[in-house]
């Protein structure tokens, strides 16, 4: 698809920017992290299939974030924050390891991200119900995948 | 009933959503004060983040990104190609392998021909009595001052920059990716400031590319940073098309 960028931007940077900061909880990690949403656009926009353009940049900042969040392994600063950074650093359950697949899912054709889903719900609260008519997906579907991130997250969460 | 969620209120702040979601924010006071927070914070985030600027910035790393992608898959084309002519030049006996660091000849072109008293790079080291040339392969330390200088014989525009034994790039002339890489005339033109070695450890590698046209700064840079992820800034070539490439490596002492 065609994207008008200009447009994108501002309608939704600050939607975007919020986002990020409320993961990465860093002013200047999140007007970075906006700008990779809005590049990774850019850069993908030929394969792009969004219907609603919100709810596509409100996955991909969270997604965004979380990669930067892996990649940093930053130390956190209270029990919300250590538990994003576990999801961060969970496995997706087709995850192929590399950041550039992570974005491919998020970007091409939307495969859904668990951790998106799990940051969603359990450190933003969403019900499951919200979190699959978000995702596109149905509540069992959601249910299922979380239920893998949350063993490990509780592995991690023992191992720490 | 549940808490309101941050992409509901921010669905009603932007007029997308629903009825039953601008239903559910009103009957929240907690949601209604967040609804009423969103404007303040879109106007402190319009007010810290220029639209030009932040717009210029991600078309910039976009640029930079897509040019990465394709340098990686030129080299990579590349890498198989040039397997193939190694494996022949063995064969036939004209080869001889040598180490990275190897001094090559400081003034070449990247696809190996001499090119006498054209275009150069000359590197200048400061000292306290003057300036001394520094040619392909003498030694320097970390702290030295270094002077950086072209002569732009038949070239009409030029890239210089510079790997270190990190793999670091530093891009010298111009000042940024997006400044002009046109080249002054007239003999040895000095670049307006020098630059201090650092601690990186075995060498600095600088490089002048040349073009008759306007230069892809970006491009040269990505070169240069996927040289230096292959481990071969020390002597291998950034293989940028159309562009002659002259190199000067510095190698490095402790103090």
């Amino acid at each position: 698809m065609s994207v008008d960028i200009e447009a994108w931007y501002a309608q939704y940077a600050p939607m975007v920017h919020r986002r990020c900061k409320a993961l990465l909880r860093d002013e200047e990690e999140a007007t970075e992290a906006m700008q990779d949403v809005f590049v990774e656009v850019l850069r993908r926009q030929d394969k792009l299939e969004v219907d609603a353009i919100s709810s596509f940049l409100y996955r991909a900042a969270t997604n965004v974030s979380l990669n930067r969040l892996r990649t940093k392994k930053r130390k956190p600063a209270d029990a919300d924050d250590a538990l994003i950074q576990r999801i961060a650093e969970a496995p997706e359950a087709e995850e192929r390891g590399l950041a550039a697949a992570f974005l491919d899912r998020i970007f091409a054709r939307e495969q859904p991200s668990t951790r998106v889903m799990a940051t969603l719900h359990l450190v933003d609260g969403w019900t499951l119900e919200e979190v699959a008519t978000h995702m596109n997906l149905s509540v069992s579907g959601v249910r299922k995948r979380l239920r893998v991130l949350k063993a490990h997250v509780a592995e991690l969460q023992e191992a720490a | 009933m549940s808490k309101v969620n941050d992409y509901t209120i921010e669905r009603v702040h932007l007029g997308e959503a629903s009825e039953a979601e601008r239903a559910a924010v009103a009957a929240s006071p907690d949601a209604l004060e967040r609804l009423e927070a969103l404007a303040e914070a879109d106007a402190r985030f319009q007010a810290s983040h220029d639209p030009d600027e932040q717009l210029a910035t991600i078309r910039r790393k976009a640029h930079l990104q897509a040019t990465r992608d394709a340098v990686a898959a030129r080299r990579s084309r590349l890498g198989w190609a040039g397997a193939g002519a190694v494996v022949l030049a063995v064969a036939a006996g004209v080869l001889v392998a040598r180490p990275s660091l190897e001094p090559v000849e400081a003034e070449t072109a990247h696809d190996g021909r001499a090119k006498g008293l054209g275009a150069a790079l000359v590197v200048h080291r400061k000292a306290e009595d003057g300036q001394q040339v520094l040619r392909n392969g003498d030694l320097a330390r970390a702290g030295d001052v270094l002077q950086l200088g072209y002569r732009a014989v038949g070239a009409a525009h030029g890239v210089v920059l510079s790997v270190d034994g990190r793999g670091a790039v530093t891009l010298h002339y111009p000042a940024s990716v997006g400044g002009s890489t046109g080249l002054q005339r007239g003999g040895e033109i000095e670049l307006g400031h020098g630059y201090q070695l650092d601690d990186a450890p075995r060498f600095e590698r600088f490089f002048f590319v040349t073009s008759a046209a306007p230069i892809d700064v970006a491009e040269v840079v990505a070169a240069a940073e996927a040289l230096a992820a292959e481990g071969q800034a020390g002597g291998g070539s950034l293989q940028v098309e159309d562009l002659d490439e002259f190199t000067v490596l510095v190698r490095k002492e402790s103090r």
